[in-house]
């Protein structure tokens, strides 16, 4: 009944699984522009956030994962391990629900699962959001909702959301959206803490909506290169702090905190996940890069030769 | 075998089906410790606990978006609307996440949600307790539109749309519930298959077609017909997507007259669609058109609603109608 995320695929690092993450959205923004898709939500500058994310989880959790191709594909974050990603998402709120039904189905059954669901912050403002929050914090269901922020306002709107976090009693934790390994660690400790005692948490991943998309890529490369080659990006946990320091604009500049030395545990756990520090250009990962995460679902499945033929994107 | 009414009946089936199965899951405003504002769930929470009974915030968007999420994992929920006329905060869930899961899917997921909801007239609720909002959901693919009108249909019935693996609106005769009595087994597995029409009682000059609590509106219609020496063949539709065309059609080519009795407003509503269709399949038998008892095009009135309802009287006058023609 469920889609699982392909089980037998190789075991990326975060790193590959942004750059085929990025192959993917780029195929299906190339098939928007060329007619084979009506529209599409891309995803680009996400990455980071939604593949640290899935990282972060453990095999059999859940993720609720956004991007839809109307026509029948589904852009499939790529794993680490087998997670269960429901390959309908609705492009609405009414998913946050879902997940929170999800989760009250996982209490019932007793099992130890955990469910994520990505979301951008505009959805915050609607119904289905807070009767999801609402649901979730009522029956302590095992929900990570994890809020994609990109706004201008980066201590104006995460506030709303803590607020609202508050008020439901639902613990938040804030984190740079950029930076996957921080994304991971996040929502790994979350996922942790929920499957000893439950409840829903609230998980906002700031992103520089300012930062042109490749740029945020470029970091996220800086990012992921072996530690000894960069200086640490940015790793925040907790609540918005009204005096941070102005984000930066340059590539690989970092919120306020460029240059500050890493504590030697976790060089030692992000070097872990830089398993392949070579160069990989979306580009020239090709068809079959980007098919892996593009999946065909609906009534009229797209098929990865028909798109080769007919784009001819590579 | 016993007597019971229809809140009775569904209280038997749901009993009987969460012994049954441990997937299914009952959720909804009032439905645990206080047993339903209808009384349908009582027992049901001391038998099965607060995991699978489960008394919800008062948001119906929420009760059917949460009711999807814990079908896509595997259990069964039967979430209730307390009132039909509640179930509008839910429209988006239902028409586009419900009804539209399995195609979205391309069959892979399906959402076994079996809404129950007490719709209808007659218990001077006002608008805010009395509409019969049928139609608007009869108007959604992917969603099937359950009526009983008797207590042995309501059980038998909702044991198969909980076991149905598509989402279904079991929709409730509030009217009737305690009045409609009937034999009905008690703890005993029986199904009624959906989509399958009843005739009530075969006549030979006019199909009178109806469902829900206009049912017995028009069994008090049918000896006032019988005096005025028209034989009533009367039929409870019981599913309206997907209804039953064979039976419909068949007994309109028997009698070559038709009567459609709902109580929902006149415009749009559900007779308007079983008329638009049988008079496409069965028009070379028609001695007289399709007539039509419903509702006014009104908001549910409150002081008025026994000249709004459709009663006996109205249903005799437009039988009298078709056979004068």
């Amino acid at each position: 009944m469920s889609r699982q995320s392909d089980s037998t695929q190789p075991n990326y690092s975060i790193r590959d699984a942004m750059f085929i993450l990025r192959a993917g959205d780029t195929a299906a923004i190339h098939m928007t522009k060329r007619g084979i898709f009506s529209f599409y939500h891309s995803i680009r500058g996400k990455e980071a956030t939604y593949c640290g994310a899935a990282f972060g989880l453990e095999p059999g959790d859940w993720m609720f994962f956004g991007p839809q191709v109307p026509q029948g594909g589904f852009l499939m974050v790529p794993t680490p391990h087998s997670l269960v990603v429901p390959t309908y998402p609705s492009p609405t709120a009414a998913r946050l629900v879902h997940a929170t039904g999800v989760g009250m189905a996982i209490a019932v059954k007793k099992d130890s699962r955990v469910v994520c669901v990505v979301f951008g912050e505009g959805l915050s403002d609607s119904a289905d959001f807070h009767a999801a929050v609402n649901f979730a914090a009522v029956y302590n269901t095992p929900v990570i909702f994890l809020a994609v922020v990109t706004s201008k306002q980066h201590d104006e709107l995460p506030a709303h959301l803590s607020h609202t976090s508050e008020a439901y009693g639902v613990p938040m934790i804030e984190v740079d959206g950029s930076d996957a390994i921080s994304v991971m660690k996040v929502v790994s400790s979350a996922a942790q803490e929920i499957r000893r005692h439950h409840g829903p948490r609230m998980v906002v991943a700031r992103i520089d909506a300012e930062m042109p998309p490749d740029l945020i890529f470029e970091r996220i490369q800086q990012a992921t290169q072996p530690l000894h080659e960069r200086t640490r990006i940015s790793h925040e946990v907790g609540t918005a702090s009204a005096d941070r320091p102005a984000p930066s604009r340059e590539p690989g500049g970092l919120r306020g905190l460029q240059g500050t030395a890493m504590p030697a545990d976790e060089k030692s756990e992000r070097d872990g996940h830089n398993v392949q520090p070579e160069t990989i250009e979306p580009e020239a990962l090709g068809w079959e890069w980007a098919r892996r995460c593009l999946i065909p679902t609906a009534a009229k499945p797209v098929s990865a030769k028909t798109i080769e033929s007919d784009t001819q994107i590579n | 075998m016993s007597q019971m009414n229809i809140i009775q009946a569904i209280n038997d089936a749901l009993k009987l089906e969460m012994r049954r199965n441990p997937d299914v899951v009952v959720l909804g405003e009032d439905v645990g410790k206080f047993g339903g504002v209808f009384r349908a769930t009582a027992g049901l929470y001391d038998e099965f606990g607060d995991t699978r009974v489960i008394d919800t915030p008062l948001a119906e968007a929420g009760i059917i978006g949460a009711s999807i999420g814990m079908a896509m994992y595997g259990l069964r929920p039967v979430p209730e609307i307390q009132f039909a006329d509640f179930i509008y905060p839910a429209f988006d869930q239902i028409i586009n996440e419900l009804a539209k899961l399995r195609y979205r899917s391309g069959g892979e997921w399906t959402c076994p949600v079996t809404i129950r909801t007490p719709y209808g007239g007659g218990i001077r609720g006002g608008h805010y307790h009395s509409q019969s909002p049928e139609a608007l959901f009869a108007h959604i693919p992917g969603l099937k539109v359950v009526i009983p009108s008797s207590p042995y249909d309501a059980k038998g019935l909702l044991l198969s749309s909980i076991r149905d693996d598509d989402p279904v609106l079991f929709m409730e005769p509030k009217r009737v519930y305690r009045a409609a009595r009937g034999e009905v087994p008690e703890g005993e597995d029986y199904t009624i298959p959906l989509s399958s029409a009843k005739i009530i009682r075969e006549g030979r000059h006019c199909t009178v077609l109806s469902y829900g609590a206009m049912i017995h509106t028009c069994l008090e219609a049918v000896p006032l017909c019988e005096s005025d020496g028209y034989d009533v063949e009367l039929i409870d539709l019981r599913t309206l997507v997907p209804w039953d065309r064979d039976t419909v059609m068949s007994s309109v080519r028997k009698t070559g007259r038709c009567v459609v009795v709902v109580e929902a407003p006149r415009t749009a509503s559900f007779a308007g669609e079983l008329i638009a269709e049988i008079q496409e399949n069965c028009f070379l038998s028609l001695e007289s058109p399709i007539g039509r008892v419903t509702g006014y095009d009104t908001p549910f009135p409150h002081t008025l609603e026994h000249l709004y309802l459709p009663d006996a009287e109205r249903i005799r006058q437009t039988v009298t109608n078709t056979m004068t023609y």
